[in-house]
């Protein structure tokens, strides 16, 4: 059974919002428009964040991709009066639509902020609905909706699989942002498969110190790692305290 | 039972009755067909199913020409990604590629053929045969002389047509291509000879030096680029590039450098022979190596050396001195360096001497069509697929062309996938001429600004659904063309440009020497046959088309460019210039290409008006962006609305106040302000172009868009800026490091 | 006496709430698609003549069931190949299919088997592990005019139950997503 998971390198990340779009493209997330960002629930199942740090002209801008993290220990499953959002086999924190009931209790409670709620039926001029993904759901009105680590391409893949009774092969199934990404900063694969692309990325990184993931103090265990920025003027961190 | 039953038994026999009452049907949007399942006729044989198809066909040329793939279900294109096997991409994509899906199916892409009553006016449906037989008409009363066909960068094969149309009936060719290409392409010509753009091969380099090019958001191959910018860092185990930034603007390119250089606006070419007077005296590099570099620039070393001190260069370009001496040390410590110049350096009133002065730096290091430094990319290996130097037009050469049609020397424009109404600043007065025009004809998909002066259009088809061959331009450093397919079934009753032109010469007696734009793509890809190397193995024409099309394209590393030496002087060194005194227009305008829309030719696509600008974070809309400092001078925040004023006009922006913003410089993004071209586009923002002055660069003839003093006055209102920052709460950035850094590792 | 008045207090109350409990029950039942007529078609397609009488095997004309996530109706032109050379003269259902053949015309047929909403089913993985059409599609061969009828729930317990006895997995993520 594999463990699915995601390598983020922020050294290799540009920023060019290739990711973003190519989710969109695959995941039916409906077109954002200018009322939708005015009214503050813009849908981005990946989403690129930009940090400032320090002063002009000592100033640095920061990109970091923010897919949901999948947690193991994911603090939206255990609210969910539903069972909704529950954690697969396969370790992916799935949103089950037509469960949902739309308490929003488990955007609440996600602390990276990566669940999004249809406030309302999602819209497309009739020629847009042609690109729409049949592998894919279109989401309505009143149900949450979040990154599933492109579970369609995964089912797929192993269905694929099935049918010509072999195991799934290393690497053979990504997701649409690791897919587009054009500089290579986002890689999925197993993570229990040691050949796999990012347990390999994980094993050398490692060896950098460069490893770290999002809020892990949180105990979350989250399986979106991601790799530190390399920056010139960066001071050494101490060493670990604990 | 399904779930929407259940909602409404629910809430129509409980206390839900009251609740849900107001919020319409519960289910709406679920059509009809959802409960039919359609028996199709004929089923063609690509086409199973229930199961995908991937078809390999090019971007267009003006986002890079590579090879692309479509992901086609049950006759529908759903996805584009990069062509895993194109040289140089290798599977990669980009936003403005995977937008190209919402071009194909546009709500408000043009169905059919069009006559306008009046210009300007009401159009009306006719048939293709009528609207052919109209042009066909035009073209023999305007003649050859008196018509001009004005294009944006066509493909390669369309290229191909146009020269042939071209031959038959003597018709004009212009190109418009944004002007800091123009400039670009001008710079590479006269510095390595070559008509073909370079690229940096940034996956071997240890340093790259960028002046102010957008490389990574946009310019000339952003997708390439962007993949190697990835193996540059860390790609190689053991050490990791470094990319120090010359620019006026932490640029969303800029801000993944590992050092900022803020500088004043065009001073990137003095910046750069400053580095040169460093590297001269310093006498790390052999001398003889400057000898080109000082012929291009019409130096000579004692001049180099006197005029151009790090002291010097240091006033005026903003920098210290010792920065200077840094950049240049940088560039003799970290081989191989490779030095690149671009966007706003290109678009100042000294562009040209900018980008010479930044691009020969290369070859004083030694490093042009090295490893690790700027490869130069061959011609096309077919002279047909050729797009012509000459046939692109810069800001002067518009303006003639502006003041024939208007006089009405050119009687006819026939207007192809450009849009000179919007690109081209206002002062030149496009519009009135196109007016004063007897006939235009416009063969763009979409109502823009340019085609609703016509008085015919002949929609052309989008990318998905034409044939034709692209080198990509810059290619990989070695001779590589991309198939383009049409990978569905037209949506609209369009017609591809290449197959109106045919057919055009057809009636009016000069026939082409093809039948069709898919038999011009086929006779000149089996061209390629003929040409040694390749990576296509075939017994036989048809299948080398085969595999050609499987592929998505031939390429042939052995085929690589050739560096022409400049042996007289290009340019001279030249200080910027900026319209406006300084003392009432205290500010200097920086507009620049957004990242997703560019310079308005993607602002139709919905996706790319809604991905945040990555600095801002901003969407859908143009503001100006002001520094920390000068907000906090004007007394200025996020949300204010301010008067811009420079000596070419006024108009009124919101404000974003960026931290990263130099004082005295203010930016705005390009690419909103349509007043036409669809829905999405239509009546959002404002064109730089309409408040920049026409400053142009001499030497190149483009215009300096870089170039203009304004004022800012509050108005005291405010308004709120659509942006994506603020959507979810920001992580605290001290108690939990989201974005960890470290130095590398020695 | 005071407790029987809260007991018959609660007795009602209890009731009145069974009301909308006992009317979905009993639209669900009522809704079974079992339960449900025939559904009328465009054509009276009898199965009967095509798969008893001439031996046809389902894949002959559902051809991707194997192979791919939906089984998918032949194009009208499969149909044509045979139907060319039989006379079409004075049977209705066939003028049907002729007619919309000439005029280019494809047909829209009423869905028989609906899967409830957000579920994905995928014929070629159900096939290659050995289960007959029939398993869910009941003896199709033997059914002539009007049409197919639905003989298996298929709802959700429907399929859970079968993925249960057969070893498959009944994790949400496999049929929704």
């Amino acid at each position: 059974m594999p463990r699915w998971g995601m390598v983020i390198d922020l050294d290799r990340c540009i920023g060019c919002g290739a990711c973003v779009v190519a989710c969109q493209a695959e995941n039916n997330v409906p077109i954002n428009t200018e009322d939708v960002y005015h009214q503050r629930r813009a849908i981005a199942w990946i989403r690129l964040e930009r940090y400032w740090e320090g002063e002009f002209p000592n100033i640095k801008a920061r990109y970091i991709p923010v897919p949901c993290m999948q947690c193991t220990n994911a603090p939206c499953e255990p609210v969910c009066p539903v069972y909704a959002t529950y954690h697969t086999n396969e370790g992916i924190n799935m949103q089950v639509y037509n469960r949902c009931i739309g308490t929003r209790y488990c955007a609440v409670n996600c602390h990276w902020h990566v669940r999004f709620f249809n406030f309302w039926e999602p819209k497309w001029p009739d020629s847009l609905k042609n690109q729409l993904n049949p592998d894919v759901t279109v989401r309505s009105r009143g149900v949450m909706e979040k990154c599933n680590f492109c579970v369609h391409r995964i089912v797929k893949a192993e269905q694929k699989a099935k049918v010509e009774k072999r195991e799934l092969r290393t690497d053979e199934v990504t997701t649409a942002c690791a897919q587009a990404c054009p500089t290579n900063a986002i890689v999925f694969g197993d993570l229990d498969d040691p050949n796999s692309a990012v347990s390999k990325l994980l094993a050398q990184a490692e060896h950098e110190g460069r490893v770290y993931r999002l809020l892990e103090d949180l105990g979350t265990d989250p399986k979106v790692y991601y790799l530190k920025k390399v920056d010139i003027e960066a001071a050494a961190e101490p060493a670990a305290a604990h | 039972m399904r779930r929407r039953d259940f909602l409404k038994v629910a809430a129509t026999s409980a206390t839900g009755a009251v609740l849900f009452a107001g919020c319409g049907r519960i289910g709406d949007g679920v059509p009809e067909t959802e409960f039919k399942i359609a028996q199709p006729v004929h089923t063609p044989n690509d086409w199973v199913y229930g199961r995908d198809a991937w078809f390999a066909t090019a971007a267009p040329p003006e986002q890079g020409g590579y090879g692309l793939i479509v992901r086609v279900f049950e006759g529908r294109a759903k996805k584009v990604d990069g062509n895993p096997d194109f040289p140089g991409v290798l599977g990669k994509s980009d936003a403005r590629a995977q937008a190209l899906v919402q071009e194909l199916y546009h709500p408000d892409r043009i169905t059919g053929p069009q006559r306008a009553s009046t210009r300007g006016g009401q159009v009306q449906s006719i048939s293709w045969d009528d609207a052919l037989q109209e042009v066909v008409g035009i073209l023999r009363e305007a003649g050859g002389e008196r018509a001009v066909l004005i294009t944006g960068r066509p493909s390669s094969s369309q290229a191909a047509i146009i020269a042939a149309f071209r031959q038959a009936t003597g018709i004009r060719h212009a190109i418009l291509e944004p002007d800091e290409f123009v400039a670009l392409r001008t710079a590479m010509r006269r510095l390595f000879g070559t008509s073909m753009l370079p690229i940096p091969d940034l996956a071997n380099a240890a340093f790259l030096l960028n002046f102010s090019a957008e490389f990574l958001h946009g310019w000339i191959a952003p997708v390439a680029l962007a993949r190697a910018y990835g193996a540059f860092r860390q790609g190689h185990s053991g050490h990791r590039g470094l990319y120090y930034h010359v620019g006026p603007r932490l640029s969303a390119t800029a801000a993944n450098a590992d050092r900022w250089f803020p500088i004043v606006p065009g001073s990137e070419g003095l910046v750069a022979l400053g580095i040169a007077n460093v590297l001269l005296t310093e006498g790390k590099l052999p001398a003889e190596r400057f000898q080109p570099y000082l012929a291009a620039l019409g130096l000579d070393a004692a001049r180099l050396t006197s005029d151009y001190t790090p002291e010097r260069v240091a006033e005026a370009s903003g920098l210290g001195a010792e920065q200077i001496r840094e950049l240049a040390h940088a560039l003799i410590e970290h081989q191989p360096a490779v030095v690149i110049a671009g966007t706003n350096a290109a678009a100042t009133t000294n562009g040209l001497f900018n980008l010479v002065a930044a691009f020969g730096l290369n070859l004083v290091l030694g490093t042009v069509d090295q490893p690790g430094g700027l490869l130069l990319n061959p011609e096309p290996v077919l002279p047909e697929l050729r797009v012509p130097d000459d046939a692109i037009l810069n800001q002067q050469q518009w303006a003639q062309l502006v003041e024939q049609i208007r006089s009405g020397s050119v009687s006819t424009v026939l207007v192809h996938r450009a849009n000179p109404v919007y690109s081209l600043p206002a002062t030149l007065g496009v519009a009135d001429a196109l007016r004063a025009a007897q006939h235009v004809v416009s063969f763009s998909p979409f109502f823009d600004e340019t085609t609703l002066l016509a008085d015919l259009v002949l929609p052309d088809l989008v990318w998905l659904e034409q044939w034709g061959l692209q080198v990509p331009d810059p290619g990989p450093g070695y001779a590589a063309v991309a198939i383009q397919q049409p990978v569905v079934q037209p949506f609209a009753d369009g017609r591809a440009f290449g197959d109106v032109l045919i057919q055009l010469a057809q009636q009016l007696g000069k026939p082409l020497p093809w039948a069709s734009q898919e038999e011009a793509t086929k006779t000149l890809a089996l061209g390629l046959r003929q040409v040694s190397g390749g990576n296509i193995r075939a017994g036989n024409d048809s299948e080398f088309l085969v595999t050609l099309q499987a592929q998505g394209g031939w390429w042939s590393e052995g085929t690589r460019g050739q560096a022409g030496t400049p042996a007289t002087a290009i340019v001279q060194p030249r200080d910027p210039e900026f319209a406006g005194d300084a003392g009432q227009y205290p500010l200097l305008l920086l507009p620049y290409p957004s990242p997703a829309i560019g310079y308005g030719e993607f602002a139709h696509l919905p996706w790319l008006q809604a991905l945040p600008e990555p600095i801002s974070t901003n969407v859908w809309q143009t503001w100006i962006e002001v520094g920390q400092r000068t907000a906090d001078e004007l007394g200025l925040t996020t949300g204010d609305v301010v008067r811009v004023s420079t000596p070419q006009g006024t108009v009124e922006l919101p404000v974003y106040v960026n931290p990263a913003g130099q004082p005295g410089i203010v930016a705005i993004p390009f690419g909103q302000g349509h007043t036409a071209f669809g829905r999405y586009a239509e009546g959002r923002g404002l064109n730089p172009l309409a408040i920049v002055a026409p400053q142009s660069d001499p030497d190149a003839g483009t215009l300096a868009w870089c170039a203009t003093r304004c004022r800012l006055e509050k108005t005291g209102r405010r308004t709120r800026l659509a942006r994506f920052e603020g959507m979810v709460p920001a992580f605290q950035l001290e108690e939990f490091p989201i974005v960890r850094v470290m130095p590398p590792s020695a | 006496m005071r407790y029987v008045r809260v007991l018959l207090f609660v007795l009602v109350v209890l009731v009145i709430m069974a009301v909308p409990l006992a009317l979905v029950l009993a639209r669900s039942y009522f809704l079974a698609p079992t339960a449900q007529p025939v559904k009328a078609q465009p054509i009276q397609f009898p199965h009967q003549v095509h798969v008893q009488a001439i031996g046809l095997d389902c894949t002959f004309c559902h051809r991707n069931a194997t192979t791919s996530a939906q089984a998918t109706l032949p194009p009208i032109e499969l149909c044509m190949q045979c139907h060319k050379v039989i006379p079409t003269q004075g049977r209705p259902e066939l003028e049907k299919l002729v007619a919309a053949f000439e005029q280019n015309q494809p047909i829209l047929w009423n869905k028989v088997h609906q899967i409830p909403d957000h579920t994905h089913f995928v014929h070629s993985v159900h096939l290659s592990f050995g289960f007959q059409c029939s398993t869910c599609h009941g003896d199709v061969g033997a059914m002539g005019k009007p049409g197919v009828q639905q003989v298996r729930d298929l709802r959700m317990g429907d399929c859970i139950t079968c993925h249960q006895q057969n070893g498959a997995r009944t994790d949400c993520s496999v049929c929704h997503y």
